[in-house]
């Protein structure tokens, strides 16, 4: 057991030094989210000049949601399916098949690998940085503080999982730079990083019930902003577990039927 | 017309013609190219739309709980949006190799087989790809264009068809002009694109009025780097005709002088280009 998890730290370990190398571009991403963070700023700020609440959110409550949204994001990001469309479009899954673990957890592992440098280099400077440039709330409510963490790194294992989904479509089809990006747009969209949950029409919220994507973000950024009683708080972190779980389990199924599918061309 | 320069002017025409059978060869080919995969060409197709879709219910929604923003209406919002989706759209039909020009031809080293060839650099890059998945950008966009007009009364006269057709091949080169300065930028410095990326961004604030963004953000977005003549100023020209008229008038003047901008920094980037060697 000690030496399977070993095996999984060495991942993690790979994933957060092969970041080290990058250092330029993580800067240059850095400034990208200051960017994002100020121009999605302005544009929330324009849609509530002469209002005070618009769906559930006050003016305040939602200038934190843009802040602390993108800064946790940087976090929660990962390029799983693009690691996985990369290794088979050169040939190079070969070597991760012969590797003896489990696929799927390499991916988890590496990327929250990448997540810890992440944590380090991105969204704590951001978040300090951010600070003083808006104004944002601290996190509310009893718990906000202290389950909040918890329910991002949750979030991470989440949006993991619906990246490894998505990168196992490279198994199917060879042109899934569309499907990367439209995979990408929807996290953003309906996590709820880019426009709170409940601004959307009530067939969209609905349909949003009975899948995913708001527990990466909707759901964390709610506890963060002290909007969710105790039992709803307990409730959202129970159903991020949930589904952590059936899209791990997904991702088991999809394998093993994919990698009959798996043509490797020759590099 | 001296003999003279009738001989070079008509050598001028034949260069012309033979780029543009070239460049026709080429759009067939990669549709022929393309076909052959039919299941991925359609996936790719399908996938785009879909994410098209999402952006449609984003800014439906981001605009849906509030009738207007800052004296902005709810479907002149749409409308601007619409007219960027069909630039960008343009823009990333024809234009998107420009995209790989970091990547693929500076820092692996794909350049130098265009350089061997006696064609235009810029040319042969250019039609090295055509993203045929945007096509469903440009009709997405047009329909969001005709259900906003629609819903606030407007009727465009067959001159007005003509000028927004105008507006967006301007608007399409001033896309062209920014993201080839950008993308030049990496004969220079080895940074595989960050400046790209940061462009990228911007770019999906360009189709919301930027008058809602307050003087200083607006002052950047119309002056250093002109997105707000790419959705703004020319849909405002169709909206509501007496505002901005100066300003929709200089899109085209603002494309060519960004795409100028563009060619010139192209130009002296190849002059800089080193080989990797590989």
């Amino acid at each position: 057991m000690t030496k399977r998890f070993a095996k999984y730290w060495q991942f993690m370990r790979l994933g957060y030094i092969t970041y080290l190398a990058y250092r330029f571009q993580v800067l240059a991403s850095f400034v990208s989210y200051l960017l994002i963070i100020a121009l999605n700023y302005f544009l929330w700020k324009a849609v509530y000049s002469g209002r005070q609440v618009i769906a559930g959110f006050t003016m305040e409550q939602m200038m934190t949601y843009v802040v602390i949204g993108w800064s946790a994001r940087t976090f929660f990001a990962n390029r799983i399916d693009r690691m996985i469309g990369d290794a088979v479009k050169d040939g190079s899954i070969v070597m991760d098949l012969l590797k003896p673990t489990n696929f799927q957890l390499y991916h988890y592992f590496r990327s929250f690998g990448r997540a810890v440098f992440m944590f380090v280099f991105m969204t704590l400077p951001i978040i300090v940085v951010a600070s003083f440039l808006f104004p944002i709330q601290l996190p509310s409510g009893k718990l906000g503080p202290y389950l909040f963490p918890i329910s991002v790194i949750l979030s991470f294992f989440l949006h993991a999982g619906i990246s490894y989904l998505t990168g196992l479509v490279a198994f199917f089809t060879r042109n899934n730079e569309g499907v990367f990006r439209f995979k990408q747009l929807l996290v953003e969209v309906f996590s709820g990083v880019m426009i709170p949950i409940t601004f959307f029409p009530g067939w969209v919220q609905d349909a949003l019930f009975w899948l995913p994507f708001k527990y990466i973000a909707y759901a964390p950024l709610r506890i963060y902003l002290g909007m969710e009683p105790l039992s709803r708080v307990h409730q959202g972190v129970l159903l991020q577990i949930m589904w952590i779980i059936i899209i791990y389990a997904a991702g088991q199924l999809l394998w093993h039927y994919g990698i009959r599918r798996l043509e490797i061309q020759g590099g | 017309m001296s003999s003279y320069q009738h001989i070079i002017s008509s050598l001028y025409m034949r260069r012309t013609l033979f780029y543009i059978n070239l460049a026709w060869a080429n759009v067939s080919n990669s549709l022929k190219s393309r076909l052959a995969y039919r299941e991925d060409f359609w996936a790719g197709f399908i996938a785009n739309f879909m994410t098209q879709m999402i952006g449609v219910l984003f800014v439906a929604a981001l605009f849906g709980r509030v009738p207007h923003v800052k004296g902005w209406y709810r479907y002149e919002i749409f409308y601007i949006y619409g007219f960027s989706q069909l630039t960008l759209g343009l823009f990333f039909l024809f234009f998107s190799n420009l995209f790989e020009v970091s990547e693929r031809y500076i820092v692996e080293g794909w350049f130098d087989r265009v350089l061997l060839r006696p064609l235009d650099s810029f040319f042969q890059v250019i039609i090295e790809r055509i993203h045929f998945e945007e096509i469903s950008n440009i009709l997405v966009g047009l329909v969001i264009m005709l259900y906003s007009l629609h819903h606030l009364k407007i009727s465009l006269s067959p001159s007005q068809h003509l000028m927004i057709l105008g507006m967006a091949l301007s608007a399409c080169l001033i896309y062209l002009g920014v993201f080839t300065a950008a993308v030049s930028a990496t004969f220079w410095f080895n940074d595989r694109g960050s400046l790209v990326s940061v462009l990228h961004l911007m770019q999906n604030f360009s189709g919301y009025p930027v008058t809602i963004y307050g003087p200083k953000l607006k002052f950047i977005l119309s002056w250093i780097i002109p997105y707000a003549f790419t959705a703004f100023y020319p849909a405002v020209q169709v909206l509501r005709p007496s505002k901005y008229v100066l300003y929709a008038w200089l899109t085209p003047a603002i494309g060519l002088l960004f795409f100028g901008l563009g060619m010139f920094t192209w130009k002296q980037g190849v002059k800089a280009y080193e080989s990797t060697g590989s």
